[in-house]
């Protein structure tokens, strides 16, 4: 979760890696390769092609080879926001980064709506993702509903309640295994039985 | 200029994806992955700069676009590649916590030549730090031990692996056989249980 995302975030990465589509406003010679239809070298006007999110960034919001449309996602988002109900979207199905995505292509959008959207969609969702937090993380996992941020926030609130409960019933005394040595044990019991099953003598079991 | 390249930045992004993909402990440092995404940026840039020197001399701005997007993919191959090494290494820190000084052999196998160097160093510095934190009470801290606060001194602990024989501070040796059970000092067993070869059990 990071909405000033630093260099190295990888979130962010992923976020940019994402493709727009580009409608092309003059000849671009030898870029082609862009264009999976083109014919020549160039890349003519009047064609869309999808470029990354990556290099758009790089570019003017006005620059004279692109022009950027915004994706149809956000526009039918609008109308559910309009009506206050978008605790029903599958918001992961629509875009797995609808809120960092749409942050990034707002000054594309010369109706100026994207900004609000997000805005309202959160603002709508968030007490919904508050209540699921607190059911134990048993709603019926679908991945489908959520984007990236808020799987994380309701990861974050089921952790929270756990906690909370432990400390209210006075469990959290125990030392625990190492969440990263309990995977690593795991990991390699179901090396050992994957070894066994093939019954050749394997030298990779290892011995700590 | 291939057709098959495409959008250049492609293996760069691999690279991360199989890293986010395999959860927690570290996936084996893709050696042959960050060379071709090295080689890529090489391509890269010595296409540009051939094409920049060309624009010096005869001044045709139409290749502008081409050259711009070049020099946008070969950042992105360049933040890729980094914050690969760096997510990485910030597994390899949480290692040295979790795990303790020395890597179980099978993660080890995963890690490239510089990267055991930086656990080394790392692993150095910390136990420096831990010297010096302590230095008002004449001996070190292990700054990895009483992560929460005790409630007892002893605890009753079960045994989770053959481990063979463990010293005590007093000179006491134990034997921690799989299934048997022990009342221990917390703070010399805490390290043990972290580690997965005791339970606490009460």
């Amino acid at each position: 979760m990071n909405f000033f995302p630093n260099y190295y975030s990888i979130e962010d990465i992923f976020v940019t890696q994402e493709k727009v589509e580009c409608k092309v406003n003059t000849k671009l010679q030898r870029m082609g390769f862009l264009d999976a239809g083109a014919e020549g070298d160039d890349l003519e006007p009047g064609r869309s092609i999808n470029l990354p999110l990556w290099y758009i960034k790089e570019l003017k919001v006005n620059n004279a080879y692109f022009t950027v449309s915004v994706p149809d996602i956000y526009k039918n988002v609008h109308k559910a926001v309009c009506e206050a109900e978008t605790t029903h979207i599958e918001l992961g199905r629509l875009h797995p980064y609808f809120y960092e995505f749409g942050r990034y292509l707002t000054p594309y959008d010369r109706n100026h709506v994207i900004g609000r959207i997000i805005f309202e969609t959160m603002r709508q969702r968030v007490r919904h993702l508050l209540d699921i937090s607190k059911n134990d993380g048993q709603m019926a996992k679908s991945e489908l509903r959520l984007d990236n941020i808020e799987t994380k926030l309701h990861e974050a609130g089921v952790r929270t309640n756990t906690q909370y409960i432990n400390w209210l019933q006075m469990t959290g005394n125990k030392i625990l295994i190492s969440e990263l040595v309990e995977e690593h044990q795991k990991k390699r019991k179901r090396d050992r039985s994957d070894d066994e099953g093939d019954s050749l003598p394997s030298s990779k079991r290892v011995t700590l | 200029m291939s057709r098959e390249n495409k959008l250049f930045g492609d293996k760069a992004f691999e690279l991360l994806k199989d890293l986010e993909r395999s959860s927690q402990t570290i996936p084996a440092f893709d050696d042959d992955g960050v060379r071709q995404v090295l080689e890529e940026i090489k391509a890269i840039f010595e296409e540009n700069v051939a094409q920049a020197s060309s624009y010096n001399s005869s001044g045709d701005r139409s290749l502008w676009p081409l050259l711009n997007y070049r020099h946008a993919a070969l950042q992105r191959n360049k933040r890729c590649l980094l914050a690969y090494l760096y997510e990485r290494s910030k597994r390899i820190k949480a290692l040295r916590w979790e795990f303790g000084p020395i890597i179980p052999g099978d993660i080890k196998q995963a890690l490239c030549e510089p990267e055991v160097q930086f656990f080394n160093n790392y692993s150095k510095s910390l136990a420096a730090y831990m010297c010096i934190a302590g230095c008002s009470q004449g001996q070190g801290i292990d700054l990895t031990n009483n992560l929460r606060p005790p409630k007892s001194l002893y605890i009753e602990v079960r045994c989770m692996e053959d481990y063979g024989k463990f010293e005590l501070d007093d000179g006491e040796l134990i034997h921690l056989k799989k299934n048997s059970q022990h009342y221990l000092p917390r703070a010399q067993v805490e390290s043990l249980v972290r580690q997965g070869i005791l339970q606490h059990i009460a």
